[in-house]
This record gives C-alpha cells, sequence and structure tokens, in this order.
C-alpha cells in the first residue's frame, strides 16, 4: 500500500501505521459497501490528511534520531517549497495590460530635451500593477513633425516639434505626443539662498535650444547632494530643512549643471550668535533718514544686504578699510562697520544686493546701516546674511 | 495518576476500553466516541491517545488472532490496567467533589 510505505519512510512508529491503516481500511471497506465507493474514497483520503499531524507527532516522539532528522528535513521542505510556491504565486507577472508613457506618473505627453539619440521611457505593467521585464514594445511616428523615431523607440531630436508616437505591444497600443526640445545650453539655473522654514520654492532654470531661443518646456532630473539641508519633493520644489550649503544636479536632456544652495537660519539680530551659527539671516526694516546699529561677532564673515523692494536703488560703492567709521557700499542705503573691524566690498551677487567680506578681530564691532539720498521709497524692507566661514 | 493530568479524550477513551471490554480496539473506540459525544474523533487522534495511555501505564494492549477473512489483519484491543482503573475511580471522585453542591441550583425550579 502506497500510504503504509510513505508512513513508514517518514519515520513513522509500524505498529502505530499499521493499526492505524487497519482500521482505515475496515472502515473504509463498510462505507464502500453502504455508502459507494467513491464517498468511501472521499472519506479515506480525508481521514489520512486529519491524521497526518498525529502521524508526524508520533514519528517525532518515538522515532530514532535519525528518523526524527529525516522527519524535520522533510517538514521543513515542505514549509519551504510552499512558501516558495505561495511568494512566487503572489507575485508572478501576468500578461502586458497597460503601456506607462515617461518614467514618473503616466501622461500623454513625453518633452525629449535631449540633443544625442535617446530611448524614450516607457513601462509595461500587467493588471496587478507589476513592471514586466524587457517587454518588447514597438514605435511609430503616426502625425506631426518629422520627427526620427526607430522601432526600438530610439529618438533623436535635431529641432523643434511635436510628433504623436505610437507604441504597440500585441494587444496593447498608446498614442502619445513628444514634444522635441532639444536643449544645447543650460544658461542659469538656481534658487540661491532660502531660509529655514520658508515654503518649498520652484526651480528656475534658463535653457537654451539649437536655435538660440529659450527652451519653454523643460524636463529636469534633479538630484539634491545633501538631503539632510535640503529636500526636493516630487513637483521639483526644493524645501530647505536646517542650516548648511549643498549643491543641486540638474540635469536636463543630455545636458548638466550645478546648483549652489544656500540655507539661512533665521534672528532678529546678530546679537549672540553662538559659533555653531554659521548661516545667519535677519530682517531689516530701514525708514528714510534713520540708521540701525548691529553688534557684530568676532571672526572672519561675508555680510549680504538684499532689498525685497524693487523700488530699492541699486548699490554703488567703492571699497573702504575700517579703522573707526568706514563706509563699506555708498549707495541710498549706506553699510558702515565701527570698531576692531576691517571689510573689503564684494563685488554684486545680484541685482539689489550689498555684499561685504570682514575679519573682526575681538568684540566690540559694530554694522551701521543708514538710509538717506534723494529718491526710493520711504522705507526699505529687506534682509541681512551673514555667512561665517571656517578659521584655519 | 492525578486525575487533572487525564485530559477529555484520554477519560473519554479510558471509559470507553472499559465499556467495550474484549471489543476495546480502535474502530470500535473511535465509533463509541462519535456515538457518545457527537465528536469525530480522526483515527490518527484517537491512536495518539492510546498510545499515550499505553506510555502512562492506564492501558494495556495486545494483537488478536487475524480476521477469519481473506487476508484478514489482527486487531490490537485495549485493556485497561490497575492504574487505569484507579485513575478513572479517582476522576471519578474528582469530578464528584467539584460537582458537589450544585445540583440544586442547576436544577429548574417549579412554579
Amino acid at each position: 500500500m502506497t500510504a503504509d510505505r510513505a508512513l513508514l519512510a517518514l519515520g513513522g512508529d509500524p505498529a502505530f501505521v499499521a493499526d492505524l491503516l487497519g482500521d482505515l481500511s475496515e472502515e473504509y471497506a463498510d462505507r464502500a459497501a453502504s455508502d459507494g465507493i467513491w464517498a468511501a474514497r472521499l472519506w479515506y483520503v480525508r481521514e489520512l490528511t486529519r491524521s497526518t499531524p498525529h502521524l508526524f507527532w508520533n514519528a517525532l516522539r518515538h522515532g530514532t534520531p535519525a528518523t526524527r532528522a529525516r522527519l524535520s528535513a522533510s517538514i521543513l521542505a515542505v514549509v519551504v517549497t510552499l512558501s516558495v510556491i505561495t511568494v512566487a504565486w503572489l507575485t508572478r507577472d501576468g500578461p502586458p495590460a497597460r503601456l506607462v508613457v515617461g518614467a514618473g506618473l503616466d501622461s500623454d505627453e513625453m518633452v525629449v530635451n535631449n540633443v544625442e539619440p535617446v530611448q524614450l521611457s516607457m513601462r509595461v505593467l500587467d493588471a496587478a500593477g507589476h513592471r514586466l521585464k524587457r517587454p518588447d514594445v514597438r514605435y511609430q511616428r503616426i502625425a506631426g513633425a518629422p520627427i526620427p523615431v526607430s522601432n526600438h523607440g530610439v529618438i533623436k531630436c535635431t529641432q523643434r516639434g511635436d510628433a504623436v508616437v505610437r507604441a504597440s505591444l500585441v494587444p496593447l497600443l498608446r498614442d502619445f505626443i513628444i514634444h522635441c526640445e532639444p536643449v544645447r545650453k543650460i544658461r542659469d539655473a538656481g534658487w540661491g539662498n532660502f531660509v529655514v522654514g520658508q515654503p518649498p520654492s520652484t526651480l528656475s532654470v534658463d535653457a537654451i535650444g539649437l536655435d538660440s531661443q529659450p527652451v519653454t518646456r523643460i524636463g529636469a532630473r534633479l538630484r539634491v547632494q545633501d538631503s539632510t539641508i535640503a529636500t526636493l519633493d516630487s513637483s521639483g520644489r526644493l524645501r530647505p530643512l536646517r542650516p548648511g550649503q549643498t549643491w543641486i544636479d540638474i540635469e536636463i536632456g543630455d545636458r548638466r549643471v550645478d546648483s549652489f544652495v544656500t540655507v539661512y537660519e533665521p534672528v532678529r539680530t546678530f546679537e549672540g550668535l553662538s559659533p555653531d551659527q554659521r548661516l545667519v539671516v535677519a530682517p531689516i526694516r530701514l525708514l528714510r533718514g534713520a540708521s540701525i546699529r548691529w553688534p557684530l561677532p568676532t571672526g572672519v564673515f561675508f555680510l549680504t544686504l538684499s532689498a525685497d523692494s524693487s523700488e530699492a536703488p541699486p548699490p554703488r560703492g567703492f571699497v573702504g578699510l575700517g579703522s573707526g567709521p568706514s563706509p563699506i557700499v555708498q549707495s541710498p542705503v549706506r553699510m558702515s562697520v565701527a570698531g576692531p573691524i576691517m571689510c573689503t566690498r564684494m563685488d554684486e551677487s545680484e541685482p539689489g544686493a550689498l555684499g561685504a567680506h570682514c575679519l573682526s578681530r575681538e568684540p566690540g564691532a559694530v554694522l551701521i546701516l543708514t538710509y538717506s539720498g534723494p529718491g526710493g521709497p520711504n522705507e526699505i524692507v529687506g534682509s541681512l546674511a551673514l555667512e561665517r566661514q571656517e578659521q584655519r | 495518576m492525578s486525575p487533572a493530568s487525564l485530559g477529555t479524550l484520554e477519560l473519554a477513551t479510558l471509559l470507553t476500553v472499559v465499556r467495550l471490554r474484549d471489543k476495546a480496539y480502535g474502530l470500535a473506540i473511535k465509533r463509541d466516541l462519535a456515538a457518545r459525544t457527537g465528536r469525530d474523533y480522526s483515527v490518527g487522534a484517537l491512536y495518539t491517545t492510546l498510545q499515550r495511555l499505553e506510555d502512562k501505564g492506564l492501558l494495556t494492549s495486545s494483537h488478536s488472532e487475524p480476521l477469519p477473512v481473506r487476508g484478514g489483519r489482527s486487531r490490537r484491543h485495549f485493556t485497561l490496567t490497575g492504574a487505569g482503573a484507579r485513575a478513572l475511580r479517582q476522576a471519578e471522585r474528582h469530578a464528584a467533589s467539584i460537582w458537589g453542591g450544585v445540583g440544586k441550583t442547576l436544577r429548574p425550579k417549579l412554579a
């Protein structure tokens, strides 16, 4: 009998197995006579299945060490096999059910900024949303600008234009629009300065096409190098997290640039700054004819005054060395220092900003901001940033 | 043998062996248990219990002569041992003790 051999092979006690199977056979014969052979077979299989855990337990309790080891290995093998089958079944790939355009969210449009030939990004999903590997999708340009598209989806954008491309993978078809906007150069990109707690802001980028005209549609890939200082959300907006400086890698088509980002800590004044407060920014409100005096920390640092108002006149200045009150920048807003400090005016980094590089040897240095001169608004609102440099 | 160490199925099996006397073999015990308790224990569960009771010394077993049919097998018959009988009496006393004084409370009141 097969069951007999199987149960003994598993290590069951021969007497136990013989008695158990003997009783099952006797009952089976009775049931076959009264209920029919199929009902009896069904009962036999059910009873044997119900008894299996007890047979295993008997073998483990009464078997030899070799038997126990063999049985344990058998149980383990069954459990592992069932687990593997279950996992494979749950994660199995089904037939192609959906073509998804692009690497991110599904869209009916795709922007191509590459100058060099590039593979179109298309994902093939099954009904459960599993991504299928090595799908053999075919491509064909069916309308629009004469943009060369190969059967395998390699596209070469030699000029601006829009084309409709059909992707097919039997039985699926998907038409989508390709916006060819090849970028020759990224001229300017970046956000500049941020303050912790500010809402996220979007990248501003100035990309130039092959025809030397600005590119209007851009598909950029962004990566922040130090994500403890700032992060990028799914819309490409930068959120400042803590004071620091980091680079943002910006990739548009096959062009790549880095943008430097500084995140400042907001403070009310520069008084009482601790040594680890390296990047701080304070708000400034300056009425015409008034001046403010702020104590400055010791060390080497940059000072940058930025006016929020577009009415603020552009700065005009000259280099000044401090030994007593000494002007650094001369403009309607006058920035000067007093005390044991020496400053040099920095070149403008952006319109409307005044900058200075200072060395303050000991406490007592003071920054003086004065708003005077003709024209302009009655009040200037802005911010004053301080960036400490490491002293070696 | 402490009565507390006898499980429900063990106690029922011992009582069935007593009741069936010289006809106490696996299948007969299973049928009797099913008829009296309303539960259809698997053959494996029953034989595991019988084997455990034998290991405890409460039952002993012997094989009968082969059945007088073609290919007839010999059945394994079980008999209560002296220790088994003591365990049953102790279980009965234990049950009576814990049921003591409860009868009137559970008896339905007549209007």
